[in-house]
């Protein structure tokens, strides 16, 4: 399994010379499994550079959404396989009982605020609710599990081979607490992430911008170190980088916290246009 | 143990924030969170551990009327939402602390999360004088 990175910016797009390591597409990552079967995990801006590789016409693409706040749909409209005909497209998302995915996914596709509609794209899309039992596409084995974050919000378990994903975006497991709860079967999100080769995890706080912001379903990069810790991942991918951080301060972030980090963990900068094989 | 769906763990934090007396349960009807207003309600001791008190059951079990008699299940707020996935009130009688036995108001709240999966129910006490 080949996974590459190519949003990691949380919130808004955050385009300039002060965002260009990191980079400023909002989340969007690529999953290829050794079968060439291709997922593509949230829709955020990354997308539409993503598109580039998509060239050969014939081959499926699933694209697996968390939820479906703006920044992990937005890049949906300029995902160019979508506009290419007979191009086989699913689409998965977080389940609801009252309204359908296409519905939902068309309050945003649409006019006023895009010109055209899903229905019109040229693509054979198929929509779907993502299963909470655990679904299979080509050689990847997918879990899908509801996690802590404002409306319906799923996070992903990808495996292949005995190799594990674990991709959690957005993410508040300290939610009540201002820490991560020590009883692994109190912790949000905890069996998606246990034993995780790769676990990319929501880090878009420091600790202070935590305390003003509890509650908007994000973690501080300390609670996601601790997270990340706990549920025994290998290595741990920051992600959904807040738009008023800027390059070097998630460098003196990643340096602090690389310090704190247990033995046998990993963190890495979630800097786009990285790729991990797994 | 497996992680907790996480309906129980949100209300779980929701719960150890109120000053209402609050207990979560299971699908099967296991206490699985008490928060302190209702361990004290209750006369459960349990502040000082972090596992929920091994009283499993006991507000469905101990509860009676007024009279004494047992609280049949199909009266039982906690039952209906456990069993019928439905909201429930019913004021009755529980032993609480230095083993009096007290009138409360209870009221049981199914959480029903998509309208096919249940985690389980919350239930919300509070004393209310003898009228």
């Amino acid at each position: 399994m080949k996974v590459t990175l190519w949003g990691t910016r949380g919130s808004l797009p955050t385009p300039g010379c002060e965002t260009l390591r990191y980079g400023g597409n909002t989340s969007c990552v690529e999953v290829v499994g050794e079968d060439g079967t291709r997922l593509v995990l949230d829709a955020g801006t990354g997308i539409r550079c993503l598109s580039n590789t998509c060239a050969d016409p014939a081959q499926r693409v699933d694209v697996v959404l968390t939820h479906l706040h703006l920044d992990h749909i937005q890049g949906l409209g300029f995902f160019r396989p979508l506009d290419e005909p007979g191009r086989e497209i699913h689409i998965w998302g977080p389940p609801c009982t009252q309204v359908d995915l296409g519905s939902r996914l068309t309050r945003y596709l649409s006019p006023p605020l895009f010109p055209a509609r899903l229905a019109d794209l040229a693509a054979r899309l198929t929509l779907h609710d993502a299963p909470l039992d655990g679904f299979e596409i080509g050689s990847l084995r997918i879990e899908a599990a509801l996690v802590c974050h404002p409306g319906t919000t799923l996070g992903y378990r990808i495996s292949e081979g005995g190799r594990t994903l674990a991709y959690i975006p957005d993410h508040e497991p300290a939610l009540g607490r201002g820490d991560i709860e020590q009883d692994r079967q109190w912790i949000s999100g905890f069996e998606l992430a246990h034993d995780a080769d790769l676990l990319i995890h929501d880090s878009q706080y420091s600790l202070a911008e935590y305390a003003r912001h509890a509650g908007w379903g994000h973690s501080a990069l300390s609670h996601a170190l601790s997270f990340a810790a706990q549920a025994g991942a290998r290595r741990f991918v920051t992600f959904h980088h807040d738009p008023s951080h800027e390059d070097t301060m998630l460098d003196d972030m990643l340096a602090q916290t690389r310090s704190q980090a247990p033995a046998g963990l990993e963190v890495i900068p979630g800097v786009e246009g990285a790729s991990f094989h797994l | 143990m497996a992680q907790k769906a996480i309906e129980i763990i949100l209300m779980r934090q929701l719960a150890g924030c109120l000053g209402t007396p609050v207990l979560l349960f299971d699908l099967d009807g296991n206490l699985v969170f008490s928060n302190r207003p209702a361990e004290m309600l209750l006369g459960w001791d349990a502040h000082d551990s972090a596992a929920p008190p091994c009283r499993c059951n006991d507000p469905l079990r101990d509860a009676t009327r007024e009279d004494g008699t047992t609280l049949p299940d199909s009266e039982h707020p906690l039952h209906r939402a456990l069993r019928n996935g439905q909201s429930g009130h019913a004021c009755l009688w529980l032993p609480c602390a230095r083993g009096e036995r007290r009138r409360l108001e209870a009221t049981a709240i199914a959480l029903d999360t998509d309208g096919v999966r249940r985690a389980g129910a919350m239930l919300f006490l509070w004393e209310t004088p003898a009228p």
